[in-house]
């Protein structure tokens, strides 16, 4: 027998918070919808655990240690047995603390203690529940986001309708899980689980994007406010962009589509569910060293000419992102190219982050992996899981960034770019045998 | 220049709290949409007042007074001149009397104090020009006065469906759908929603903000945006959702969904069709009202005395006990109104005393609040007095109260007039309207 217990908080921050996700500073100015926590606690004969999902583009190490010493503080005993992950939207909070204004003050106060208040209603809102689960092998608002050009290398979000583009660089798992909570015969919460990166608004409106409209089309088409918990799959090297169609990808608009088209297919999967007969609830932690980038001299060499070359170019105006890289924007090079003097002159050797497997007997298995890995790590992770189903989710648990697969090193593309304390090739080595052993 | 800042929170209780607005106790066991809080700031040349909505069934006044004193300390410091009022959902926490409460309750009600503050402090960092557009409509498709004369010259509320002794509604009402509807940066940032029709038609035990919060979710969802939209609840102490001549479960959280979306789809409309508000600076003029209360006659007490002997041995009914219960002649029902009218005698006081408050922008536009639940008729009176262009009144405002029913009500009987402890006397509408249109001037 499962007890399960539910709650949503707001997270939305005041106008002027920064919000996260782009090289450029944008204080946020208006909403085009909350952004939330999601909490869940579920126990089993005196064990608990649960989720927290946030609405953001990630977790900083500070941020997470935040929320978790103030649910500590607040009593709660099995914080660290708790699954605490990030949608990625680029439409949330930036935490900033060095120059913190303050807006983005009471944002991070106001975001750990949502945390606080949503698990502690869960909580106290404890009721028998189930589990049910469906999938489908089919995906349609995402795509592989590294192409292989012409000329041998990789770029990532190439410009549309580029001539030169030969094809994705991979494929991917397209399937979207579905894991349904029902309690007293009805669904009182959803679990997607799909690789995607969430980045389609832009600009310095708050929102949940794509995650939130599927929420919202989710719980019309229910008539209730089931929450729904965006469980996102290793989406590293996955988003949203449709190269074969040149027409702007990056507003509202689009997380509307994309979040009702999504909405639309949780709502039929929840029309096929099988239930997921619970076993014994069992977790385990591991600690894991992720190697970090080594700039090699002739690498930090030529950065350091790019910037002296380049020191009297104006300035590009608007939202400074990855597709600038792709489109030769000399800012956005710039911006790299410090990155790179940066990652040589301030990374450390590694990073320890913290991976977790929940599981249900045999049945059913959540995986965490910290930062944005590459959507072949989850396949990876996946073949070699003893569970019938396996639920991994990134952005979790710990501080991270790109993890792409070993090979991707040599073929260049945005998320390869070396920053501070950004990954070495063979992270998603280490990263993939360290979840495999925690299975 | 007007600005405006807006911000939104969950109040949704823990399992366990009760649920009120029925006589039976009913603790929430799950949760069908959130109870939140709607906060808005609006300020205008220094001059700063606003609005905080909950989806509660009423505000006791130690929540009032708890609401305001916490929004001070927390540096807001118009809070007095914020109209802070309720939706009426009756699937929402006990939220009047804190004798009442356990440990569920007061950790909701200690939470929705919170969620004020907390709504109103973003709501006041979140500022940014705005300007103000009205549209209205002269159609209430959901909504009936629920008080019907019957053959035997008597007023029933919510007589049996279909009875063939109902003559008819007792009176008519106004029913205009008012919206006011606030954009900033060329779009629609929040509606402020005035409808007559008392919230319950949800029933159980289930957590849910009734048709108001379904509105939100049908206009959100049309408009693709989580736009707040403030159910800012017009006089309905004598208007419900029941429809006396359709024989059908008329309880039920599918009927405040459907309710909710002809309500969302009729504001839809009124957005293609909004006019701009001249709005002029911002005035506020608080009041206060003192009502007084029912009197019990010897009869009447000897009378309920009688009923409560003679009944004492017939079972109890289950399931949730509402007016309705009343109409039917339900024996559990009536020995509790019965004991409230011995209560009304015991404990009641001679009055109460209320804060009305105005708020208006220049002639253009004015919101008037009113304690409780006055039927419509009060604010058709004040509307045909206010000076101003456009007149929004807010019921469950400011002030703890009760039914105001008209004064020729009582005499004819129903539920809204039954004595129970500090109901109001005949008289409290007259006085109640004649406070409110000094207040407007």
């Amino acid at each position: 027998m499962l007890n399960i217990g539910l709650a949503t908080e707001i997270i939305t921050p005041p106008f002027g918070a920064g919000l996260a996700g782009y090289f450029n500073y944008r204080p946020a100015r208006g909403v085009y919808d909350d952004i939330t926590v999601r909490a869940m606690a579920i126990e089993q004969n005196g064990r608990y655990t649960g989720f927290l999902t946030f609405d953001l583009c990630y977790f900083l190490a500070p941020v997470l240690r935040d929320v978790k010493l103030a649910l500590k503080a607040a009593g709660i005993t099995f914080v660290e047995d708790i699954i605490i992950s990030a949608t990625h939207t680029h439409t949330g909070t930036a935490f900033r603390f060095d120059n913190a204004n303050e807006a983005e003050a009471a944002a991070l106060k106001l975001t750990s203690d949502a945390a606080v208040r949503a698990m502690k209603r869960a909580l106290k809102s404890m009721a028998p529940g189930e589990f049910f689960y469906a999938e489908q092998d089919a995906n349609p608002c995402a795509y592989v986001r590294r192409y292989k050009m012409k000329n041998g290398a990789v770029v990532t979000n190439p410009t549309r309708c580029n001539p030169d583009i030969v094809g994705p660089e991979t494929d991917f798992d397209k399937h979207i899980r579905v894991l349904a909570v029902k309690q007293y015969d009805r669904i009182s919460a959803v679990m997607v689980n799909l690789a995607n990166h969430c980045d389609t608004v832009g600009g310095d409106f708050v929102s949940a994007d794509w995650p939130g409209r599927m929420e919202a089309e989710i719980r019309y088409q229910l008539k209730q406010d089931v929450p729904v918990f965006p469980l996102t799959d290793a989406s590293g090297n996955i988003n949203h962009f449709d190269v074969h169609h040149k027409i702007d990808q990056t507003n509202y608009n689009e997380a509307c589509r994309i979040g009702r088209i999504y909405g639309r297919i949780v709502v039929e999967l929840l029309k096929k569910l099988e239930p997921v007969p619970a076993g014994k609830l069992e977790i385990s932690h591991a600690a894991v060293e992720l190697p970090h980038y080594k700039v090699t001299k002739d690498q930090y060499a030529a950065a350091k000419k790019y910037l002296e070359d380049t020191k009297n170019a104006p300035v590009t105006k608007g939202d400074l992102t990855s597709e600038g890289l792709a489109n030769g924007d000399v800012t956005v090079l710039r911006h790299f190219a410090q990155r790179m003097i940066n990652c040589a002159e301030k990374s450390t050797k590694s990073r320890v982050c913290k991976i977790t497997r929940v599981n249900f007997g045999k049945n059913l298995a959540f995986v965490t992996l910290p930062g944005e890995p590459f959507n072949g790590i989850a396949q990876e992770i996946r073949k070699k899981s003893p569970y019938a189903k396996t639920i991994i989710v990134e952005l979790a648990q710990s501080e991270g960034c790109y993890v792409p697969m070993h090979d991707c090193f040599d073929r260049g593309g945005y998320e390869v770019q070396p920053d501070v304390n950004t990954m070495a090739p063979e992270a998603s080595d280490v990263l993939i045998a360290a979840s495999v052993k925690n299975l | 220049m007007l600005n405006i800042g807006l911000a939104v929170e969950i109040i949704t209780p823990p399992f366990g709290a009760g649920l009120i607005g029925y006589i039976n106790f009913r603790p929430a066991n799950g949760v069908l949409d959130d109870l939140k809080v709607h906060a808005m700031v609006m300020e205008k040349n220094g001059r700063k007042t606003g609005f905080l909505v909950f989806d509660v069934l009423h505000l006791g006044e130690y929540m009032f007074t708890g609401i305001r004193m916490a929004l001070r300390a927390a540096g807001i410091d118009f809070a007095d001149d914020v109209i802070i009022s309720a939706t009426h959902t009756h699937t929402g926490p006990q939220s009047r009397n804190p004798n009442n409460m356990r440990d569920p309750e007061n950790y909701a009600c200690q939470g929705m104090i919170d969620a004020a503050v907390r709504a109103m402090t973003r709501a006041a960092r979140s500022m940014a020009p705005a300007e103000l557009f009205f549209a209205e409509k002269d159609e209430n498709p959901c909504a009936f006065v629920r008080r019907y004369l019957m053959k035997n010259g008597k007023v029933v509320t919510n007589p049996t469906r279909c009875n063939p002794d109902i003559v008819g509604p007792e009176t008519e009402f106004d029913r205009h759908v008012r919206v006011l509807a606030v954009k900033q940066y060329g779009r629609i940032s929040a509606l402020l929603v005035n409808i007559a029709n008392h919230c319950d038609t949800v029933g159980g035990t289930m957590v849910s903000a009734d048709w108001p919060g379904r509105m939100e979710a049908e206009i959100r969802y049309a408009l693709k945006e989580d736009v707040p939209v403030f159910a800012l609840t017009d006089a309905s102490g004598n208007i419900n959702h029941f429809d006396v001549h359709q024989k059908i479960d008329q309880t039920n959280y599918d009927e405040a969904v459907r309710i909710g979306r002809i309500y969302g789809r009729i504001v839809e409309d009124l957005l293609d069709k909004l006019e701009p508000v001249d709005e002029g600076e911002i005035e506020v003029s608080n009041t206060k009202v003192v009502i007084p209360n029912r009197k019990v006659t010897d009869a009447e007490y000897a009378e309920a005395k009688k009923y409560l002997e003679d009944t004492k041995d017939v079972p109890k009914s289950g399931g949730d006990l509402t007016s309705e219960g009343l109409a039917n002649g339900d024996v559990t029902v009536c020995r509790c109104f019965a004991q409230m009218l011995l209560d009304c005698r015991d404990k009641s006081l001679p009055s109460r005393t209320c804060r009305l408050t105005r708020i208006n922008l220049g002639k253009a536009l004015a919101f008037v609040s009113l304690p409780g639940e006055p039927f419509n008729g009060i604010a058709e009176a004040i509307r045909k007095a206010s000076p101003y262009k456009h007149t929004f009144v807010i019921e469950l405002a400011q002030s703890e109260s009760v039914y105001v029913p008209m004064r020729d009500c009582f005499a004819r009987g129903g539920y809204e007039t039954t004595a129970r402890p500090n109901t109001v006397a005949p008289e409290a509408s007259d006085v109640l309207i004649a406070a409110a249109v000094a207040n407007l001037q």
